[in-house]
């Protein structure tokens, strides 16, 4: 038998389509705070993480006719905040991500993490001070879920860039974490 | 390859989602989606009342036409059963219309737009009306009399809705903007 997918809101997803004002509320209130954070994570500025939210909604709430449900909504939505939040990026004339030769590939650290003290608090900190390149493609990538041939496509890198920017980024990640600890 | 970084943050990936957005974010989204349904509902709605109305017309001038009707609304004596039908449906368009005028100060555009639409049916049902002396058939045109007042009541109840529904979304997005002051 084939699996059937199931939204668990998708009768709330139903009733949005018809312009339900409550059921609008309800989606909104289910999903704000995750989408909040993935913009948050991309753009790593408040005034543009809570445009890019609304602007998201109200594109959702707009499109709703275009969603059809071989995605969770949940997942939809991210995509729409992700590429607007790439938008975003791409307004500020961010380099996003630095054209790298091949032989950057394998250029990551050896594993060394016994040492670290891994904190949420600590993780999240070190991940918003990294630069827009690397926290984006980090966090699309061990966040978001996405794997390097959607980064790629998302943000018109090849998918060895997204590869070595990835390895970059979480250098530059446990460099950071081990100033930290040093800190203490 | 992963490492013990990545696992972490995999792993605990639901607490990363550490901010909360503003609560005001939200009325201000609601704003904005508010007079999205305001459009959308009325869009549609004026639409499928401007359609009956146009299809009605269209017939009724059919009708006139094909049987000349005279260019002067004369007097007609209706017989008693039709004339009971034309008090009762008359009293119930009277109502309606009533209930309408009460939305003018709001929305006086529209509500002069749907006076419109019901006096184009009334000038049908005048010229009906006279086409009833002259005709043999009188069945046909009381019918298409009988008609046109039922159109004339559906289309009310309509503009009725659509006024409700106007004024519901609008009173809302007042509600929240002045929180948001």
């Amino acid at each position: 038998m084939e699996p059937v997918y199931i939204d668990i809101h998708e009768a709330l997803v139903a009733q949005c389509r018809k312009g339900d004002a409550k059921a609008q509320h309800e989606l909104y209130k289910l999903y704000a705070r995750s989408m909040y954070n993935v913009c948050m994570r991309m753009v790593n500025h408040v005034g543009e993480a809570e445009d890019i939210l609304q602007e998201s909604f109200l594109e959702a709430f707009t499109k709703l006719d275009n969603f059809r449900a071989e995605a969770s909504f949940g997942s939809w939505l991210k995509r729409i905040v992700i590429n607007r939040s790439i938008n975003y990026l791409r307004k500020r004339k961010l380099e996003l991500v630095e054209s790298i030769g091949e032989a950057d590939l394998a250029a990551e650290m050896p594993d060394d993490d016994e040492e670290l003290q891994l904190e949420v608090s600590r993780v999240h900190k070190a991940i918003q001070e990294l630069p827009d390149g690397y926290r984006v493609v980090l966090t699309m990538y061990l966040l978001e879920g996405y794997d390097h041939g959607e980064i790629a496509e998302a943000l018109h890198i090849s998918e060895s860039t997204s590869k070595s920017q990835l390895n970059r980024a979480k250098n530059k990640l446990r460099e950071k974490l081990s100033v930290y600890a040093q800190q203490d | 390859m992963r490492n013990r970084i990545e696992e972490f943050i995999t792993e605990n990936r639901k607490e990363f989602d550490r901010f909360e957005p503003r609560e005001e974010l939200w009325n201000k989204l609601d704003a904005k989606l508010a007079g999205q349904r305001k459009q959308k509902v009325s869009r549609f709605r004026i639409m499928s009342v401007a359609a009956s109305v146009a299809v009605l017309m269209v017939v009724s001038f059919l009708f006139v036409r094909y049987n000349h009707a005279p260019d002067r609304v004369p007097q007609v004596e209706l017989p008693a059963e039709e004339q009971q039908a034309e008090l009762y449906y008359s009293s119930l368009i009277e109502v309606k219309r009533s209930e309408i005028d009460q939305h003018k100060k709001k929305n006086p555009e529209l509500c002069k737009e749907f006076d419109k639409q019901i006096q184009a049916l009334d000038i049908l049902y005048n010229q009906l009306k006279t086409e009833y002396i002259k005709t043999p058939d009188k069945e046909v045109v009381i019918s298409a009399m009988i008609e046109n007042l039922q159109t004339q009541l559906k289309i009310l109840s309509q503009q009725l809705e659509i006024l409700d529904q106007l004024k519901n979304p609008s009173k809302k997005t007042k509600t929240h903007e002045s929180v948001t002051i």
